[in-house]
């Protein structure tokens, strides 16, 4: 008698339970939609979002691949120029040392090689400089320099002396050593 | 509900278990047999039922994974990720190629200054060795060669001072 009165008792906790249960679903079945819908409602929109991201990004990149392929043409022309200017000035000192050979016709080559190969390194500091400050004075210091060898060959086509040595680009030369040394 | 099924099952089988026992010590002849055979098979069939519950649960959790996967959102996700790496690539790539024309460029200025140079040191070689002829009939035939070598190492060397310093030697002391 007593253990089918337990189970009818449980058989009841059981029916309360499920009518509880069913309670609270009919209960809450609106906020429950509710909140299916607002979820389905945010991921739509958040898929949309990262729709408009990747579309967004793609212009982006298509952006970013005209403007590097422009620099990079605008890097190689001025690359060019840099090695054709670089040329020009290669031949202008190769001129200057024939200048200053035909001027002195007895000038030792290893003399003619000096004034040269000072210039090309004058040139090359000023080509290998970064600051532009230093560049100009560079930039200064070599076109000082041609301007003496210039000065020094057409005074010597206009002197009668044939065996004397361009003293003046030879004590720039000298000057400009010391200079660096001190440095 | 399942698993509330499969502990009843255990329940069940484990009380099976327990009066088997008992009635074994009661020494009541062939039940105790019977009701253990049957708390066996209710043993067994909780642990398959178990066993089918988590491979369905496994199932239902790698359908949800795939489903999840192949979403919208995870779409997008993984295309604005993809679009963000190559934009990315995109911009070491520059760099890369950047640094590329510009030690290409400043190859070639060391080619031209390299060319500058020899051509201005074969000239050298030249005056140096025209010196030397014209010392020929002033030195001897050993000094002369030696000279000769000297200027012909010098020269493949590429060492300018030491060029410099042989010409200016041959004019002083010759």
């Amino acid at each position: 008698m007593t253990i089918k009165h337990w189970v009818l008792q449980a058989v009841d906790l059981l029916h309360t339970l499920k009518d509880e249960k069913l309670h609270w679903q009919t209960d809450n079945q609106a906020r429950q939609l509710q909140l299916k819908h607002a979820r389905i409602l945010a991921e739509n929109q958040l898929a949309d979002e990262l729709k408009k991201k990747s579309l967004q990004l793609e212009h982006d990149i298509s952006l970013l691949q005209t403007q590097q392929s422009t620099e990079l043409a605008l890097l190689k022309i001025k690359c060019k120029q840099d090695i054709k200017d670089y040329q020009q000035y290669l031949i202008a000192l190769d001129k200057l040392k024939d200048s200053i050979k035909n001027s002195y016709k007895q000038l030792p080559e290893a003399v003619a090689f000096t004034i040269h190969h000072h210039a090309k390194q004058l040139l090359n500091r000023m080509w290998e400089e970064e600051n532009f400050e230093d560049k100009m004075r560079h930039e200064m210091q070599l076109i000082q320099f041609m301007t003496t060898v210039h000065e020094d060959a057409s005074a010597m086509l206009q002197s009668d002396t044939q065996d004397k040595l361009p003293e003046k680009t030879l004590g720039l030369i000298t000057a400009i050593k010391l200079t660096t040394e001190i440095r | 509900m399942i698993i509330r099924i499969a502990l009843l099952l255990l329940a069940g089988a484990f009380i099976m278990m327990a009066s088997a026992d008992l009635m074994t010590e009661l020494t009541l002849p062939y039940l105790p047999d019977f009701i253990t055979q049957l708390g066996l098979g209710l043993l067994l069939s909780a642990f398959a039922l178990l066993i089918i519950m988590g491979l369905f649960a496994l199932g239902t959790h790698i359908i949800q994974t795939v489903m999840t996967y192949c979403s919208a959102v995870q779409r997008n996700q993984r295309r604005a990720l993809f679009i963000q790496n190559k934009q990315a690539q995109l911009k070491q790539l520059f760099y890369y190629r950047a640094g590329r024309i510009s030690y290409v460029h400043e190859r070639t200025r060391q080619q031209l200054i390299y060319n500058n140079n020899y051509q201005h040191l074969s000239e050298l070689f030249t005056a140096i060795n025209q010196d030397l002829n014209a010392l020929k009939p002033r030195v001897s035939r050993e000094t002369l060669k030696q000279l000769q070598q000297e200027n012909r190492y010098y020269y493949q060397q590429q060492d300018s001072a030491a060029l410099i310093q042989l010409q200016q030697k041959i004019r002083h002391d010759y």
